[in-house]
């Protein structure tokens, strides 16, 4: 307020250039005295990537399953671009690895909850998609047309 | 702009269309999934033709024929011609993913690229390739 008062003040007497100072300096005066801001909100390719994470392992638990092997790797893979473009947007501020999921239980049916699982993927991914800036959308895109492949090859 | 990459997803969509006729007779025993994927790919080719138009482009014609990655003689070398129309229309709709913010755009994108690689599995899995999955579909590794 008075920051206004004065810059319509200098504004009558001074030079252009002044006023164009005083405007400039103006955001800084306020960022000098407003509270900090709240942390961001959680990068929505981390739970992407979480989601990835526990589909490796859910798929290390199946056993006789011949797509097991690629959905845990593809899995993997998934986990490791999306952590990847999280980090280089908003480095970690440790060179911590993300907290291990802690491991659920065994599923009484592992193969209908993969099924399940690839199918919640391809609706997480996909519903992102129209959402994040276009140089994340082909990521998100290749990450949600990847679980319906894995969903095709599981059956 | 994202009207010169929807041009080439519809150029992938020429040259799929144009595959799967051409590989219709060394498939004979696929001719229902042959029929499906040509159906659903001159859906695809109808729709992204009247998107360009409503936004003030023409359609690029399709080309007279196409070259396929290796020469189409026989059932294998039919599943692979087909294996690569889809992966290149799956990296032709992900690079509309990557050049438009219109959601709707992208909606339709995403659903382009969601079929081919799914369509690209199932061409794999029928020629045994391992892994029949895509883990990146669009992605030149992937």
């Amino acid at each position: 307020m008075l920051l206004a008062i004065w810059v319509r003040v200098i504004s009558e007497s001074v030079s252009r250039r002044r006023v164009l100072l005083a405007v400039a300096a103006a955001p800084l005066a306020v960022a000098c005295t407003t509270e900090p801001p709240p942390p961001p909100p959680p990068d929505p390719l981390s739970a992407l990537a979480a989601q990835a994470r526990a589909d490796a392992k859910l798929a290390q638990t199946l056993t006789g399953v011949p797509a097991a092997a690629e959905i845990v790797k593809a899995r993997e893979t998934h986990a490791a671009l999306l952590q990847a473009e999280v980090d280089r947007e908003r480095p970690p501020l440790s060179s911590t690895a993300p907290p291990a999921p802690t491991t659920p239980p065994t599923p009484p049916d592992p193969l209908a909850a993969m099924r399940t699982a690839l199918d919640e993927a391809v609706r997480e991914a996909s519903a992102l998609v129209a959402k994040v800036p276009s140089y994340r959308a082909g990521l998100v895109g290749s990450v949600a047309a990847g679980c319906a492949s894995l969903r095709e090859v599981l059956g | 702009m994202s009207v010169e990459s929807v041009q080439t997803a519809l150029g992938t969509e020429h040259a799929a269309l144009w595959t799967y006729g051409l590989v219709s007779a060394f498939l004979g025993d696929q001719a229902a999934a042959v029929a499906e994927g040509a159906n659903l790919h001159r859906a695809r080719r109808d729709t992204t033709e009247r998107w360009l138009r409503d936004h003030g482009a023409t359609p690029n014609p399709p080309a007279a024929a196409y070259l396929p990655p290796s020469p189409v003689s026989d059932g294998p070398s039919a599943l692979a011609a087909l294996v690569a129309v889809e992966q290149d229309t799956c990296a032709a709709w992900r690079g509309v993913l990557e050049r438009t913010d219109d959601a709707t755009v992208r909606i339709s994108a995403l659903e382009a690229l969601t079929t081919a690689a799914v369509r690209a599995t199932r061409w794999r899995k029928a020629a045994g390739t391992s892994p029949a999955s895509i883990t990146m579909p669009g992605v030149a590794s992937g």
